[in-house]
C-alpha cells in the first residue's frame, strides 16, 4: 500500500500537480472531532477492599492453631519440648520434613564424548535429609536402624559434613518422616 | 679446515624441533587412491537432499497428530486432599468464597497466566474420605463424588466458565491492574460447554437454582448422607455469595479502573459505559 502511494506521489510531482489534495483521498477515514468529551468519574476508597483480597501474599503463612493434631490431612507441628537427641532436624519453609528422594547421575564422562565410549551407569537412588544441626553421624546411625526392617540389604548411609546433609541409599521417605515425627522434630 | 670447525660450532644444533617445512612444498594433499590432485570444496547440497532418491521426510505420509492441540482446553487437577491440606496449613481462608484467584494466591500450583492452554481447575474426588472443611468453592469441572463430599460438610460448590483473557486476569490480577485498562466483561461459554454449565447436576452457574436444590437432595440420597440445612448456619451469608456470569472479580464491575498507587477504584459516569458494565 505504501509503495503504491510513493509511486503515485512521484508521478503527480513530475506532472506538477498538488500532491497534498491527492494524499487526502488515500488517508484514513476516521472522523476527527475537535471537542473532547469530558468523562465524569467517581473515585471510591471503600471499594478498594475488594481489590485487597485479590492481592497475593508475599510470605508463606504460618499454619493456624488447631484443636487437635494430626489435622485432617495428616499434618502435625514439631513438638514444643526439645527432643533428647544430640542432633536437631528443623522443618523447611513449608513446615514439612526436609526429606526428599533423588536420583543422582554419577557418570563422569565429559559432555561431548561419543556414545560408544560412554559407560552406561544407573543413577544413584538416594533419600536426602537436610536442615540438620548437631551430630550428623548419630543421625545416620539412628536412620540405619529405622530403615533396617524395611530394606533387603544392610542399609547404607553417607554423611556430608560441609553441607550438613545425610544420604540414605534407597527410597525411604515415608519411613524417615515417621521416624522424625515420632521423635518430635 | 679450522674455519670449517668454527663455522659449524656457531651454527644451531639440528633437531626435529629446529627444522621447518619447506615453503615451496605443495599445500594440497594428494589422494593416494585417485593418484592426482584436484581442487577440494566443502559445498554440500541442502539438508535432507538424497541425491535423486525420494528423501526420508517425504516417504512418510502426513497425518494430523497435532492438528487441534492449540485449541484444546486443560484444567489443573485439584484433589480434595490438596484442598484440605491448604486449609490446614493456612494457605486458603475457608471463611471467604474460594475461586481460582484464592487457589493461585496460595502458590501451591504454578498457575502462570502465560500458559496458554489452561482454563481453570478440575476438582477431583481423591481424599473425599478425609475431607471435613465447610467451604464455598467455585471450580471449572468437578467429579460427582467431589460435589457430594463438599455438600456433605455443609459447603457450596459451583462450576463456572472463564474465557482465556478473564482467566489470565483472575490468576494474575496485579499484572492486569498495572496495565491501566478497565476491567473486562467475562464471556459466556462456547457452544460445546453450554450444556455442561446449564446442568444442575454439575452445579453449573447458568442453571436454575431451584433445580440445584433438588439435585442436592438427590445426591444426599444417592451417596447416603444427611444433607445439612445451611440456612441455619452462621456462615450462610458467605456461602450464598456468588459472582454474576459476566463478572470476573468479586465486588468489582466491568468497566471500572483500579488505581493501585492511590488505593482507589475509579468508576466512570458515561451512559454508554454504564450500559456496558450493567450486570
Amino acid at each position: 500500500m505504501l509503495k503504491h502511494l510513493r509511486s503515485f506521489v512521484k508521478f503527480s510531482q513530475l506532472h506538477g500537480q498538488n500532491t497534498s489534495k491527492m494524499m487526502r483521498t488515500f488517508s484514513s477515514t476516521v472522523a476527527q472531532t475537535d471537542e473532547k468529551e469530558s468523562v465524569g468519574f467517581v473515585e471510591s476508597k471503600e471499594d478498594f477492599k475488594w481489590v485487597e483480597r485479590l492481592l497475593p501474599p508475599s510470605r508463606i503463612p504460618n499454619p493456624p492453631k488447631h484443636a487437635s493434631y494430626p489435622t485432617q490431612s495428616g499434618w502435625f507441628p514439631p513438638s514444643e519440648t526439645l527432643p533428647d537427641k544430640p542432633y536437631y532436624v528443623s522443618r523447611n519453609r513449608y513446615h514439612l520434613f526436609p526429606v526428599t528422594e533423588i536420583e543422582e547421575d554419577i557418570s563422569f564422562e565429559p559432555p561431548n564424548t561419543p556414545e560408544d565410549e560412554v559407560e552406561v551407569v544407573e543413577p544413584q537412588i538416594l533419600t536426602t535429609i537436610t536442615n540438620i544441626e548437631g551430630n550428623l553421624f548419630e543421625l545416620a546411625a539412628d536412620l540405619q536402624e529405622a530403615v533396617r526392617p524395611y530394606s533387603e540389604f544392610d542399609p547404607v548411609t553417607s554423611v556430608d559434613e560441609a553441607n550438613c546433609v545425610v544420604y540414605v541409599k534407597g527410597k525411604y521417605q515415608h519411613i524417615i518422616e515417621d521416624f522424625l515425627g515420632r521423635n518430635g522434630f | 679446515m679450522s674455519n670449517f670447525r668454527n663455522v659449524i660450532s656457531q651454527l644451531p644444533r639440528i633437531n626435529i624441533s629446529s627444522l621447518r617445512p619447506d615453503a615451496r612444498k605443495r599445500k594440497t594433499k594428494l589422494n593416494p587412491i585417485k593418484g592426482h590432485e584436484r581442487p577440494r570444496s566443502n559445498i554440500k547440497p541442502r539438508i535432507g537432499f538424497a541425491f535423486g532418491k525420494v528423501p526420508f521426510q517425504k516417504k512418510i505420509p502426513k497425518y494430523g497428530y497435532y492438528r487441534e492441540t492449540h485449541l484444546k482446553r486443560q484444567y489443573f487437577p485439584f484433589t480434595l486432599w490438596q484442598l484440605q491440606n491448604m486449609i490446614d496449613m493456612g494457605r486458603i481462608d475457608p471463611d471467604q468464597p474460594i475461586d481460582i484467584n484464592a487457589i493461585a494466591n496460595s502458590r501451591v500450583f504454578g498457575m502462570l497466566p502465560c500458559e496458554s492452554t489452561y482454563f481453570g481447575v478440575y476438582l477431583l474426588s481423591q481424599g473425599a474420605n478425609i475431607f471435613k472443611a465447610q467451604v464455598n468453592i467455585e471450580v471449572q469441572i468437578a467429579d460427582d463424588l467431589a460435589i457430594a463430599a463438599v455438600e456433605k460438610t455443609g459447603g457450596v460448590i459451583s462450576t463456572a466458565f472463564y474465557d482465556r483473557m478473564s482467566y489470565e486476569d483472575l490468576v494474575d490480577p496485579v499484572g492486569f491492574f498495572m496495565k491501566g485498562k478497565p476491567i473486562r466483561k467475562r464471556l459466556l461459554p462456547p457452544q460445546e460447554l453450554i450444556t455442561y454449565y446449564t446442568d444442575p447436576k454439575k452445579r453449573g452457574y447458568l442453571s436454575d437454582p431451584a433445580l440445584i436444590r433438588e439435585e442436592r437432595n438427590r445426591f444426599a440420597m444417592q451417596y447416603g448422607y444427611d444433607l445439612p440445612d445451611i440456612t441455619k448456619d452462621e456462615k450462610y451469608e458467605m456461602l450464598c455469595k456468588n459472582k454474576d456470569p459476566r463478572q470476573i472479580y468479586f465486588g468489582l464491575s466491568p468497566g471500572w479502573l483500579v488505581n493501585l498507587y492511590d488505593r482507589t477504584v475509579i468508576k466512570p459516569e458515561l451512559e454508554y459505559l454504564q450500559k456496558y458494565s450493567a450486570l
